[in-house]
């Protein structure tokens, strides 16, 4: 038997507000799911598990509708959906009245229940939110049932809000799979067992890395996963290296290859480093230019010899400058207003 | 601090120079400009060590620089400090750096690691002896630029205690940077200020279109209302009753159709089986009754259809509204609680969005760290003038003074503002003062600074040719003055 486990899919976010790329971004979205489904259809699996926030917000009925065509049109997989924090079930919730498919199972209450299949052995528990936020471990306490088959939890939470997770009480409980939702990084929380799929495409701009889903394998009754990446593009990190050779010039040349390496469609947020040559007075501005850059962190300090320039200024405007901040345990703008005050001081000064 | 003799061996272009001063006043012709300096460059590279090679400003390493290769250089200075007698010799090279520091009082050499140096120079740095031992002519011309040039001279010394400090321009690449961030916050504002109306016209739109399904659901209510109503319940009660009624009055004419029928054919019957004459017209009469009653239902009863059909439509009508109205009720419903939804999910979008775009931003960031360096240097710079900078004033006022003979007591503006200067009969500008004067006042100063910034070791002074406008008289004043001084001074004149 195959299973897919996807989560926090949140069709109807409009991702990174203002940027160029961002009603693409809201397509995409849509898009990658409706690939999800085409690919089922073309190969498809016995089990579709979605563990919550399908949807970024209250879905409408138009949006139902358009979902659970795609789900009619994969009629030989069973599909097991449940609402998470951010489409949970209001008490006026399309979900509540909506009539899905028959390849359909939805988890309409706040508590879990067990969706049986005697014939195959499958066995799928689930709950959906009623409320924005469940303090309570509501998955703690529960086990499967002593019948033989495969026992799958649907769950989605993790956090202190939001049916926080005990890991170890969850790795004794007896399931064979946990398909977890809510965190939007991909992570294995017990290999083969209970993995957070991830966000089928990066919804906010820290959600760093690959997204996808997990594809898995029910054999003799043992379980095997693996995660394959979907999504159309990365958020990624960028860490710019500068030296005391690096000019404004040189900087964008190795942004521009780094982004054709790692490609174009990606999103980044840039990161400068290093000591460059305190004369270059860097534009980090004009750097977002050359892609699809969100923003662009200027880490970089002069390269100066605090010590020698202590001792060489001593007594002057200039040391006193070095040693207020050298004093200090100094926070980031600290830190940033040290460096600028002092090239601003340097730079000016007339040679002798 | 005493200098007794200086020797070059190789420096700047001088090689095997020597010259030898004594304590108080010392005159040393230097025709050459670039010797005049390079004098005083030794005298401070063989007491805070030589530069490296290429070694660029501010004690980095240059790009690829372009100075040649140094031979050996070096030299040695014979001095006093601290009431004892010292040897001070630097050799410096591609591979050599040596320096010795011998007392001969002791006849010692002493651990340069221990920074023997810094202790006899009183603890000053390279930049505060460049600023107390060495004051440079001025460069202007007349005396309006001399003026100028002496009051940013001290302001500057006063405030930063450096006088190649530039203030203003610091001051001025500092809100350049700011305002740069400013302005690229400004542009993220108008982003995020865009994609707000654009969020609030959406908003807008579903709240028209919310308000005008609330109104046709109030239509909707009130034409289902008044079916409802009493008149409207009554209109109905009439159709059937009127229905009824037609339906009777139909049944009626049918029976008495059907009785004329059977009259009729009961005359019929009658007419052709009686004999008598009286019956026969009877049975006419009884024929033609029975045919006139049959035509009169038969017409009463199409009349009647008519009007049946009539109601029945009315009836139909009816439902048919109220079926209809139902249904645009329920799609009202459908359409609005859809719509509805949609304005609240866009209305949470719109708080998150404003919520996020309300944190501080990397430009807010970098725009405070920029405040905060104004703010500091600003800050550092009146600790500095209040601590010392503006005893320079009093001090070169008292030295003005003095070389003055009292013509002038006191003079002002020390905080960027014009030199005025105090005399028995009123204030006179510094630019109205004469060449000489004005060479006084910088020499007042001059020395004022070195008093005040070398406070634990008295240093000698290097004037550099700062006399070349005064008279004889006045450097006579100079000099008597400089006599009365313990710090050694070293005139360095191409006159």
């Amino acid at each position: 038997m195959r299973f897919i486990h996807l989560a926090d899919v949140h069709l109807g976010a409009v991702p990174d507000r203002g940027c160029p790329w961002s009603e693409k971004r809201a397509n995409e979205i849509w898009e990658t799911f409706r690939r999800v489904i085409a690919g089922i259809r073309e190969n498809p699996v016995d089990l579709l598990f979605i563990a919550g926030d399908l949807f970024h917000r209250q879905p409408l009925p138009h949006e139902l509708k358009e979902v659970n065509e795609l789900f009619s049109g994969i009629p030989e997989t069973r599909i097991y959906l449940m609402a998470g924090d951010s489409d949970y079930l209001k008490a006026d919730s399309f979900y509540r009245s909506f009539p899905w498919a028959p390849n359909v199972t939805f988890f309409e209450k706040e508590r879990v229940t067990c969706v049986e299949n005697p014939e195959d052995g499958i066995y799928v528990y689930g709950m959906s939110y009623e409320h924005p936020e469940i303090v309570e471990p509501m998955y703690d306490d529960v086990r499967p049932a002593k019948k033989e088959g495969v026992h799958i939890l649907l769950a989605h939470g993790g956090d202190e809000k939001h049916c926080p997770v005990n890991v170890a009480a969850l790795a004794g409980a007896g399931f064979d799979y946990i398909a977890l939702g809510h965190f939007h990084t991909p992570q294995n929380v017990i290999r083969d067992m209970a993995a957070y799929s991830g966000a089928l495409e990066p919804v906010k701009n820290n959600d760093f890395g690959e997204h996808g889903y997990i594809e898995g394998r029910i054999e003799n009754g043992k379980i095997r996963t693996r995660f394959v990446p979907f999504s159309v593009r990365t958020y990624s990190q960028l860490l710019i290296t500068v030296n005391e050779e690096s000019t404004q010039l040189s900087i964008e040349e190795k942004l521009k290859d780094e982004i054709f390496r790692r490609g174009g469609l990606n999103i980044y947020r840039i990161i400068l480093q290093g000591k460059r040559k305190p004369e270059l007075f860097l534009i980090p501005e004009k750097l977002k230019s050359f892609g699809n850059i969100t923003e662009v962190l200027d880490e970089t300090r002069p390269a100066y010899d605090l010590e020698e320039l202590q001792e060489k200024y001593a007594g002057t405007l200039i040391g006193d400058y070095i040693h207020f901040f050298l004093e200090k345990n100094r926070n980031t703008v600290e830190d940033k207003a040290f460096y600028y005050g002092l090239q601003a001081l340097l730079e000016t000064r007339h040679s002798s | 601090m005493i200098l007794k003799r200086i020797l070059i061996n190789d420096f700047g272009g001088l090689h095997n120079k020597s010259i030898e001063l004594s304590p108080g006043m010392n005159v040393v012709y230097e025709a050459d400009e670039a010797e005049k300096n390079t004098v005083f460059i030794f005298v401070k590279n063989m007491f805070f060590g030589m530069p490296e090679e290429g070694r660029g400003k501010n004690g980095l390493q240059a790009e690829g620089s372009d100075v040649a290769p140094l031979e050996e250089h070096g030299g040695t200075i014979w001095f006093q400090a601290a009431g004892k007698n010292y040897r001070l010799t630097r050799k410096s090279g591609i591979e050599t750096e040596e320096c010795e520091l011998f007392c001969e009082d002791d006849q010692k050499l002493l651990n340069m690691e221990e920074e023997p140096m810094k202790k006899l120079l009183g603890g000053i740095s390279e930049t505060i002896f460049d600023n107390v031992m060495l004051v440079e002519p001025l460069g202007g011309i007349s005396p309006t630029e001399k003026a100028k040039e002496i009051q940013s001279k001290l302001m500057i010394l006063s405030k930063s205690a450096d006088q190649l400090v530039d203030l203003g321009r610091s001051e001025q690449m500092l809100k350049m940077w700011r305002k740069g961030y400013l302005t690229q916050k400004e542009r993220s504002q108008k982003t995020v200020q865009k994609e707000k109306e654009i969020l609030a016209g959406k908003l807008e739109i579903l709240e028209n279109e919310l308000d005008s399904l609330r109104g046709q659901k109030g239509q909707v209510a009130k034409e289902q209302a008044e079916i409802h109503s009493t008149a409207g319940k009554e209109e109905a009660a009439v159709i059937e009753t009127q229905l009824q009624a037609i339906e009777k009055k139909n049944l009626g004419m049918v029976i008495a159709g059907l009785l004329a029928i059977i009259v009729g054919i009961v005359g019929i019957i009658g007419r052709f089986q009686l004999i008598d004459e009286m019956s026969k017209i009877g049975m006419d009469v009884c024929v033609l009754a029975a045919i006139a009653t049959v035509i009169y239902t038969l017409s009463a009863r199409r009349k009647l259809r008519t009007e049946f059909i009539k109601q029945k439509k009315k009836k139909v009508h009816l439902q048919s509204q109220q079926e209809k109205l139902k249904s645009s009720r329920e799609d009202i419903n459908g359409s609005y609680e859809e719509k509805l939804t949609a304005f609240t999910n866009l209305q949470s979008e719109y708080q998150e969005y404003e919520a996020e775009t309300a944190l501080p931003t990397s430009e807010d960031m970098e725009t405070q760290a920029l405040t905060l360096a104004l703010d500091t240097i600003e800050m550092l710079s009146r600790d500095i003038y209040l601590k010392k900078g503006r005893k320079i004033r009093i001090r070169a006022s008292r030295i003005f003074r003095e070389l003055t003979n009292g013509k002038y007591m006191e003079f002002y503006g020390d905080e960027g503002q014009s030199i005025e200067l105090v005399t028995e009969t009123g204030t006179i500008k510094a630019e109205n003062l004469d060449s000489g004067e004005l060479e006084l006042l910088y020499f007042s100063i001059g020395m004022a600074a070195s008093e005040l910034f070398a406070v634990e070791e008295v240093l000698p002074v290097v004037l550099d040719d700062i006399f070349s406008g005064t008279n004889k008289e006045l450097l006579g004043r100079v000099e008597r003055w400089l006599k009365k001084q313990s710090r050694q001074v070293v005139l360095i004149t191409a006159n």
